[in-house]
């Protein structure tokens, strides 16, 4: 358990640098752009396409490190009046529920990125570019939260009440 | 089964998950997979679930969202909240209560970079809540001026909300951004007449003045605020010259933070990692939710049940400003019972066709759904911006301390709510005049 742990830190930390990365990448593609249509007058090929891709890979490769930082949204009202006992069992079934949403997700995700691959997927544009490893990167993304789901299940079903661990 | 029954029973089921606590983007997701099984199939329900993500996050426009987002933590990260604070410190704080005035300018200019309120609440917690303290304000007052001044991040363009209800609505962002700045502007300068009214009235809320800031001390300070007042003519400008779209303005934005942070020699390797990992987590966050109301909203359209709402309300004949004011008075329950960015997902795909179909204008109907997100924020029990304030203050405010002091500026939000009712050419001025220039 200890070594699948590990393996799942790892695996999220480098994908929510990837995550980062898109980011950035993201901010330095518009900005050459703006500076190519303002300096000579002509768009940077692809910047439109080019950040589509990259959207993607930010939007679920950070989801490793928003599931450990706990860093989603819920409404905490009758958590908070609830003795020890309820807390847990709402912590298992909201682990059961975001595993199972999250499964159904990542299942897709898998076919749908094979699916891209088997056909050569690219954007439409003038410079085109292939879709499918950002559809891969939803499925990564997707998949690592389920295994973050599946371990905490595992380890006794701690959610909310367990300590927010330290960033990768 | 009846596919408004299942429409109906799909949203109790959201509902009571809410309430145990399940994460948002889940109760949504889920419930609306499960009403779409049962309304189109299970395939049917499966296409969408694969199809939904990708083709939501594959967006352009929507890119505004992460790069907001990086550019308000850079900006963040960079030094430039504290140096805005900093300059409205020296420029009003000798005034009576001068720190929350501060507070409230300093809060103001930083939406104009910031689009998140919980993050405009959390810097000014961490930067004038310790000053405010030192000079013996009342905490409570205190805690309440930044957790209300940071609701003007949501009103303030580029604003997370607006982009939020142009996603789920497909009305202009840059459109809804424009219609932002006068009430923005004119909220801020209400908070202000606020605080004055508050330390006339009860003194010991700012018991010291500070000494008055030599003209020297005011000028430099304010030369320091050049980076952020040209970021975001930078990003104004261009928009408006036509040297990008508002879809690109975030992109803009965000490689200008970084162009001006790399020339005051701020751009460490710390600064720029913590910003888009950062960026990149409350992305995830945001993303995930809007998926789930995505698929939450597609499920009562498929059933129908939208339609059937429209056709009811359509139905009692009221006028623009009756159902205006009735939805108002829902949304100031909602808002003190779910947080905010919840309350726009659960409601918009119902509320958005009634308030089209009775002929209000979906930009001024944005504003106004702001105007409730901002109270929302601030409202117990599950005010977002008051947990924000709690948690950022390090022990040094309480929760009962801030509720204690937030009632004028709950009060204050209600009127100003009041005042755009009255008054929709306050919202609807300067878009008009921006579509006719």
């Amino acid at each position: 358990m200890r070594k699948l742990e590990r393996a799942l830190e790892l695996a999220s930390s480098i994908a929510t640098w990837i995550a980062g990365a898109a980011v950035l990448l993201m901010a330095l593609l518009g900005g050459l752009d703006i500076l190519s249509t303002v300096v000579i007058g002509r768009p940077l090929a692809a910047a439109v396409e080019g950040t589509e891709v990259l959207m993607v890979i930010a939007a679920f490769m950070g989801l490793g490190l928003l599931h450990k930082r706990r860093a989603y949204i819920a409404v905490d009202l009758l958590r908070e009046h609830s003795g020890r006992g309820l807390r847990r069992v709402l912590d298992w079934l909201t682990l059961l529920l975001m595993g199972g949403y999250f499964g159904l997700i990542a299942w897709r995700g898998w076919n749908d990125a094979f699916e891209s691959l088997a056909v050569r997927e690219f954007s439409n544009g003038l410079v085109q570019i292939p879709l499918y490893p950002s559809k891969f990167c939803l499925a990564i993304g997707m998949s690592i939260a389920v295994l973050w789901c599946i371990v905490e299940l595992l380890k006794g079903g701690l959610f909310r009440d367990a300590t927010p661990q330290p960033d990768p | 089964m009846d596919n408004s029954w299942v429409a109906a029973l799909a949203t109790a089921g959201m509902l009571v998950l809410l309430a145990l606590g399940v994460p948002v983007a889940v109760c949504l997701g889920l419930s609306g997979f499960v009403g779409l099984w049962f309304i189109g199939g299970w395939d049917f329900a499966l296409v969408q679930l694969e199809s939904l993500p990708f083709s939501l996050t594959s967006t352009f426009s929507y890119s505004v969202l992460p790069m907001f987002l990086f550019m308000g933590n850079l900006a963040m990260n960079g030094g430039m909240a504290r140096e805005l604070y900093t300059a409205a410190d020296r420029l009003i704080g000798h005034f009576r209560g001068g720190l929350l005035h501060a507070t409230v300018a300093g809060s103001a200019a930083f939406s104009a970079i910031s689009g998140s309120t919980v993050v405009n609440a959390t810097v000014f917690t961490r930067i004038s809540l310790p000053e405010m303290l030192r000079h013996k304000y009342s905490a409570g007052v205190a805690g309440a001026c930044i957790a209300a001044a940071g609701c003007l991040a949501a009103m303030i363009p580029p604003s997370v909300t607006m982009i939020v209800y142009g996603i789920l609505t497909s009305e202009s962002i840059g459109a809804l951004m424009v219609a932002g700045v006068v009430p923005g502007i004119l909220t801020a300068l209400a908070y202000a007449m606020l605080i004055s009214i508050l330390v006339r009235v009860d003194p010991s809320i700012a018991p010291t003045n500070q000494p008055r800031a030599s003209r020297q001390e005011r000028l430099s300070s304010l030369r320091q605020t050049w980076s952020i007042a040209l970021l975001f003519l930078f990003i104004i400008g261009g928009i408006y010259g036509g040297y990008f779209s508002p879809s690109a303005a975030g992109a803009a934005g965000s490689f200008g933070a970084m162009v001006i942070l790399a020339v005051r020699r701020r751009l460490s390797w710390d600064i720029l990692s913590r910003s888009f990992i950062d960026a990149a987590v409350t992305s995830a966050m945001l993303f995930l939710i809007l998926i789930g109301g995505l698929i939450f909203s597609r499920m009562l359209v498929m059933s129908g049940a939208v339609s059937d709402i429209v056709r009811f309300t359509t139905g009692l004949q009221l006028s623009p400003l009756m159902l205006m004011i009735l939805l108002s008075l829902v949304y100031l329950v909602l808002g003190c019972l779910i947080d905010t960015l919840s309350m726009i997902l659960l409601t918009v795909p119902f509320v958005y066709p009634v308030v089209k179909a009775a002929g209000v204008d979906p930009v001024y109907f944005g504003i106004l759904l702001v105007v409730f997100i901002e109270l929302g924020a601030i409202t117990p029990p599950v005010g977002m911006n008051l947990f924000a304030t709690v948690a950022a203050s390090d022990g040094r405010v309480s929760m009962e301390q801030i509720l204690r002091g937030i009632s004028p500026f709950v009060l204050l939000n209600v009127v100003m709510l009041g005042i755009f009712l009255a008054f929709p050419q306050i919202v609807q001025w300067l878009p008009q005049q921006m579509a006719s220039g």
